[in-house]
């Protein structure tokens, strides 16, 4: 089977078949997904077993702030797949830093709506919905934090001329890693957010 | 690249869903079945899966399947 | 360093890990006691089970030591990596050691509240309190441990790497799902108390699933080690 110009715009070229990053990274990557929909169970347990309860404490969250996130986490995976396409057939990924950006917006509007969220007078030992919310969403955050040092490294190799098989590895270990903090995320805001 | 579009004007939709102040099943569950299609998008297009071995590929996709089933399960029996 | 002897430390892993769960059965610690027992309660379970749990403390103490050979052999084997690794190897050490510890001293609190069970409840409880939070809340030695781990087995740049490289990322998830455990200071219900789904089942299923997996690997990795026989060639080879 030979790959379209179509598809190559999108997949590895040297490859039909091709691990993004280390086969062995997606043994983390898969095993904390599944963590964290062990996390989501969680949540549609306590949307079930105490409706009225997660509905009056879900009006206290603001899911503008909530849709501007997913918004900011999107745009940093597109920008983050492109910059990747870039790097494998070198062309400089420029607009990777922006990648950065919308991380650290992202870790700022989380920050702000915590502020406001505790403000009101909700913090984790309210009840069950604000415990759930700040120790998922907090652990969601720390996946980022660890994110924008993925993103700090593919900026860095981005940076150098040409990239080894290695290197390549590295980038597309970072980049997979990027993309699943995106992943999580688009589950955890409509639990949270939009689902009454 | 229709992937991105795809995924903003589906966060946009379950959005204007959500944000109805409606306690309806069907609407919470179409919430939830449009966030695990974009996970999948993510996956395949983003995270480039959809190249990848059918072994991890599989793995993936049987993720979005379970996770998706028993979200959907859980909203429908609770 | 001889062969042997690393197959053999390393294969106390296994041990442990038959030790550590069948305490937990005999003591009747599956499922775990509840944060949200009343001290009468607490009193109660102390009272009909003092001799099971009492005889499930001895074997877990047995079990904690059994530790220490375990966490030597990923020392040497750190060190087998690349001599430069040492640093590494060290602080691997210094966690197992903490970890022998973290085990080693919730079942001696343990014991001295199955010791009285029929003195005041409220003290037996608070007692119980103390080795809970003790036995579950001492997840970070042992994510210390398993990141370190990872860390040097990625180290590795060698086409055959002594440990293989997907069991470092098994060890950096490992290393995650200790980590809710910390959150049950706040919880007495709920998956984060010590008895709950994420605290208790989640972290001990990936600790003993942790300690079973880089036994089987360390006991393969260490068969394939050479003898040094002579000290003269282990100089030549550094």
């Amino acid at each position: 089977m030979t790959a379209t110009a179509a598809e190559t715009e999108h997949s590895a070229p040297q490859h039909h078949r091709h691990i993004p990053g280390e086969p062995g990274l997606w043994i983390f990557l898969l095993g904390d997904m599944v963590m964290f929909s062990v996390f989501f169970g969680f949540v549609a347990v306590l949307h079930g077993r105490h409706p009225m309860m997660f509905r009056a404490s879900q009006r206290a969250l603001h899911p503008d702030l909530g849709l501007l996130n997913t918004l900011l986490l999107l745009t940093a995976s597109a920008l983050v797949a492109r910059g990747l396409r870039q790097l494998r057939s070198g062309i400089p990924a420029r607009t990777l830093p922006w990648a950065l950006l919308c991380a650290l917006g992202f870790a700022a509007v989380k920050g702000i709506e915590y502020a406001l969220v505790i403000h009101d007078g909700h913090t984790p030992s309210s009840n069950d919905f604000f415990m759930y919310y700040f120790v998922f969403t907090g652990i969601h955050l720390a996946h980022l934090a660890i994110g924008i040092g993925a993103l700090t490294v593919l900026i860095v190799l981005s940076r150098r001329p040409a990239l080894s098989r290695g290197k390549l590895l590295v980038a597309e270990g970072a980049a997979a890693y990027w993309h699943m903090v995106d992943l999580l995320w688009l589950v955890l805001f409509p639990l949270f957010y939009l689902v009454a | 690249m229709w992937v991105f579009p795809a995924l903003v004007l589906a966060t946009l939709s379950s959005w204007l869903l959500g944000i109805e102040d409606s306690t309806s099943t069907s609407i919470g569950c179409a919430v939830v079945a449009i966030a695990l299609i974009k996970v999948r998008l993510v996956g395949l297009h983003f995270m480039e899966l959809r190249n990848a071995p059918a072994a991890l590929r599989g793995a993936f996709e049987i993720y979005v399947v379970i996770t998706g089933a028993t979200l959907l399960t859980l909203y429908l029996v609770l | 360093m001889s062969r042997r002897i690393l197959i053999a430390c390393a294969s106390f892993g296994y041990l442990f890990i038959a030790l550590f769960f069948a305490a937990l059965l005999i003591a009747h610690w599956i499922p775990p006691m509840a944060p949200s027992w009343s001290a009468e309660r607490v009193a109660a379970f102390y009272t009909d089970h003092a001799n099971s749990i009492r005889t499930g403390l001895v074997v877990m103490l047995v079990g904690a030591v059994a530790t220490a050979p375990f966490v030597a052999a990923l020392a040497s084997l750190i060190r087998r990596i690349d001599s430069r690794l040492a640093p590494l190897a060290a602080v691997q050490l210094v966690c197992g050691a903490a970890n022998v510890a973290a085990i080693f001293v919730p079942v001696l609190i343990f014991t001295a509240t199955a010791y009285r069970p029929d003195r005041s409840p409220d003290i037996t409880m608070a007692l119980n309190d103390l080795a809970w939070i003790t036995l579950v809340m001492n997840a970070f030695p042992a994510i210390g441990q398993a990141t370190v781990a990872g860390v040097a087995i990625l180290a590795d740049k060698r086409p055959t790497p002594l440990l293989p490289r997907w069991s470092a990322y098994l060890n950096f998830w490992m290393a995650f799902l200790f980590l809710p455990s910390i959150l049950l200071t706040f919880f007495k219900t709920g998956p984060f108390a010590w008895n709950g789904i994420l605290s208790f089942w989640v972290a001990a299923g990936a600790f003993g699933a942790w300690f079973l997996v880089m036994t089987f690997l360390m006991v393969r990795a260490a068969s394939r080690v050479e003898d040094d026989r002579a000290p003269a060639v282990l100089e030549a080879a550094v």
